[in-house]
Order: structure tokens, then C-alpha cells, then sequence
């Protein structure tokens, strides 16, 4: 954001696939993966995230924004003239807008979530996941989530009695 | 919604991420297929963490299975909570020797619900005088059957308890609800509703 006071410490992230994003470090902290490593002094200037592409972490970068709470001078001159509960439905509508993505991203930014331990996108994205999964047969959530049952016969059988209410 | 990205393989999402689902889920439908779906599934679906609230009230499931498989679910459902169990609710399936399975084996329990439940016999309140219910710290109960006297001699081994509602329990008066605060001030929010005349139902297994 173009607003955002000069002298805000900068983080830099780097993806494996090369590229680098510019955030401010209370951005980044919003990730508890990332504020211990900040914390812990094992971040310089740059933070290698592995296993997250550049287009899932610019998203992840896009949340942190967004839900990073407005603190000092600028966030208390916001609070001031928009109410919180005003700035809780916004966040809401926000998530929700977000939220809008295909089965794969939203697989994506869950795995992203965990990772980086973000409480709030880890919330969000499964809370999305259980509208795909709830009052689905066993064989109808395999298919939605693309798994394949992978027990060998006899655990399938000792599944199927210890659970026997799931397949009557 | 999939436009062209390669399917994701949902088994291999981190398990606290599949435990994250599981918890919003709820225990019935973790039961019933997807604490099943896979071996990391079934792996999440055995964590602890997935079932410190059991709520097994309203679900479809509650009022489409027989009760004595109703039982079964909220047995596993403890065992698997490994002690954990912080909440329950359930319905008319719940019976002493189930509540006894709980309380049991669940010391951190602090919300248990209970709606169109016929429970809280002489033995079962025995067995809380031995060991009187620590951690609990709200009683619901609704649509079941129980007097006055049973009733202070379950919040006799409640004494934590912070928050008793009571609605259209038949043996339970409004007049009780002065008397029962009267009898246990500790316990800082006593309500006892009763919206509808009533009448208690055949409830027997």
C-alpha cells in the first residue's frame, strides 16, 4: 500500500520458484512460523518459504494484509472513525470474496496455512472445506477430494468393523 | 470451479490441517465417512484435539440411527478424546450407563447438554458422590425427566458449576428456580424455563 509511513521494518519473503515479495514485518508476523524465526534472530533480510509458490504466497501475503490488526497513529486514526463491529463485517465480506477459489488453491493456501501456522487463513480455509465434505457418503468425499481409499484388505476390514455405523 | 489445475491428492494435506476440518466437522460426520476417507484421515480423525466438544444433538444422523448405535459413536468418540473431552451435548439416546462412560473417563469436561434424556438414577448419582464432577461448569437440561431433589444432589457434586439452565424438565417447577438459588448461591446464573405445557413422553429403552 502506497500509504504505508516510511521506517516500517521490511521483510523480504522468497518463494522456491524465485520470486521476492517486499512485506512489512507485522505482516509477516502474522504468520507464527515466520514471527518465531524473526524472533529467534534466524531471518537477515530474506526468508526463504519452501514449498509455497509465488502465486499461493502472494495470497497468503494479500490475507496478512488485510487481517493485520491497525496498530499506531494511521490504524488508531482508522479505528476512530469506522466502528469495530463495521470493521469486523468488512473482514468478513473480505474473507468471503477471498475464499472464492478453485478445489486446488484452496488446498493450496490450507497446506500454506498450516505451514506458516496463520491461525485465521487456517480457520477460514477449512471452514470452507466442510461445505464440500458434510452429509457426503464415504465414497462421494473420496471423489470430491480426489483420494483414493489406500487400506489394505484387512485393515479395510478391521475399518469396517470397529466403524460399523459408517457402512450400514 | 476446477478450471485446468491439476486435482489436488487430499490425503496428503498436514494433519493438523486435517484435524483444523475435522473440528469444525463435528464428531458425527468425522465418524460417519470422513475420519474414514484415508489412512491419514483415519490418522487426524484419532487425535485427541478432534474431540474435546462432542455435540451429538441435532445432527440428522441423531434421529436416524438406532440409539443403541447412537451409544456406540459417543463411546469412540470419548475414547478417542483420550481424556480431553471438554463438552457434550446429546439427545434422547443418552442413557446413565453412557453419562457414567463419560464422566468417567473425561475430567475436564465443562459443558454437558443434555435434551429429552431420562438419566441421573440413584446409582449414578452415587458414583458422582465418589467422584463429584470437577471441571464441569454448565448443565443444560431440557425436555427430561428429573425432580428437584434428584437435581441438588447432582449440583451437590457439581461445585464448580457457574451456570445451571433448565428448560421444560418436568419434575423442575418455576418455583424452584428461587429455591435452588436459594440453595446453592454459588452457582451465579440459575434459570429454569418452562415455554409449553408439557406433557412428558413414553421415553423408555
Amino acid at each position: 500500500m502506497a500509504t504505508r509511513e516510511a521506517g516500517k521494518k521490511m521483510i523480504m519473503l522468497k518463494s522456491p520458484d524465485g520470486m521476492e515479495f517486499e512485506v512489512e514485518e507485522a505482516v509477516a508476523m502474522e504468520s507464527q512460523t515466520i514471527r518465531k524465526m524473526i524472533e529467534d534472530d534466524c531471518a537477515d533480510t530474506a526468508i526463504l518459504i519452501p514449498n509455497i509458490n509465488s502465486k499461493i504466497l502472494s495470497r497468503v501475503i494479500e490475507y496478512c494484509n488485510k487481517h493485520v490488526p491497525t496498530t499506531g497513529a494511521t490504524g488508531a486514526a482508522a479505528s476512530d472513525t469506522v466502528a469495530p463491529a463495521a470493521l469486523a463485517e468488512d473482514l468478513k465480506i473480505w474473507d468471503a470474496e477471498f475464499i472464492k477459489v478453485n478445489r486446488a488453491t484452496r488446498f493450496d493456501l490450507i497446506q500454506a496455512a498450516s505451514y506458516l501456522n496463520i491461525k485465521g487463513l487456517l480457520d477460514l480455509t477449512s471452514q470452507t472445506t466442510i461445505d464440500t465434505i458434510s452429509d457426503n457418503s464415504l465414497e462421494e468425499i473420496r471423489s470430491f477430494l480426489s483420494t483414493k481409499n489406500d487400506y489394505l484388505p484387512e485393515e479395510e476390514q478391521t475399518i469396517r468393523r470397529e466403524n460399523q455405523w459408517a457402512f450400514q | 470451479m476446477d478450471d485446468g489445475e491439476p486435482a489436488r491428492d487430499w490425503s496428503l494435506l498436514p494433519l493438523d490441517a486435517v484435524a483444523s476440518i475435522f473440528i469444525r466437522l463435528g464428531a458425527v460426520e468425522v465418524l460417519m465417512g470422513a475420519g474414514l476417507v484415508c489412512r491419514s484421515w483415519l490418522e487426524a480423525a484419532k487425535l485427541p484435539d478432534v474431540w474435546r466438544a462432542v455435540d451429538m444433538e441435532n445432527h440428522e444422523v441423531v434421529f436416524r440411527k438406532n440409539r443403541l448405535v447412537l451409544r456406540a459413536m459417543a463411546k469412540a468418540a470419548v475414547d478417542r478424546s483420550d481424556g480431553q473431552l471438554r463438552v457434550f451435548a446429546g439427545r434422547f439416546f443418552v442413557t446413565d450407563e453412557l453419562l457414567h462412560y463419560i464422566l468417567e473417563r473425561s475430567p475436564s469436561l465443562s459443558t454437558l447438554r443434555l435434551v429429552w434424556c431420562n438419566v441421573f438414577r440413584a446409582p449414578l448419582v452415587n458414583v458422582m458422590r465418589e467422584s463429584p464432577l470437577l471441571e464441569l461448569r454448565s448443565l443444560e437440561l431440557e425436555i427430561s425427566r428429573i425432580t428437584v431433589g434428584v437435581l441438588s444432589d447432582v449440583l451437590e457434586n457439581c461445585p464448580r458449576l457457574e451456570v445451571l439452565w433448565v428448560r421444560d424438565c418436568s419434575g423442575i417447577k418455576d418455583h424452584h428456580e428461587h429455591a435452588l438459588r436459594a440453595q446453592f448461591p454459588r452457582i451465579q446464573t440459575i434459570t429454569v424455563e418452562r415455554d409449553v405445557a408439557f406433557l412428558w413422553p413414553a421415553c423408555s429403552d
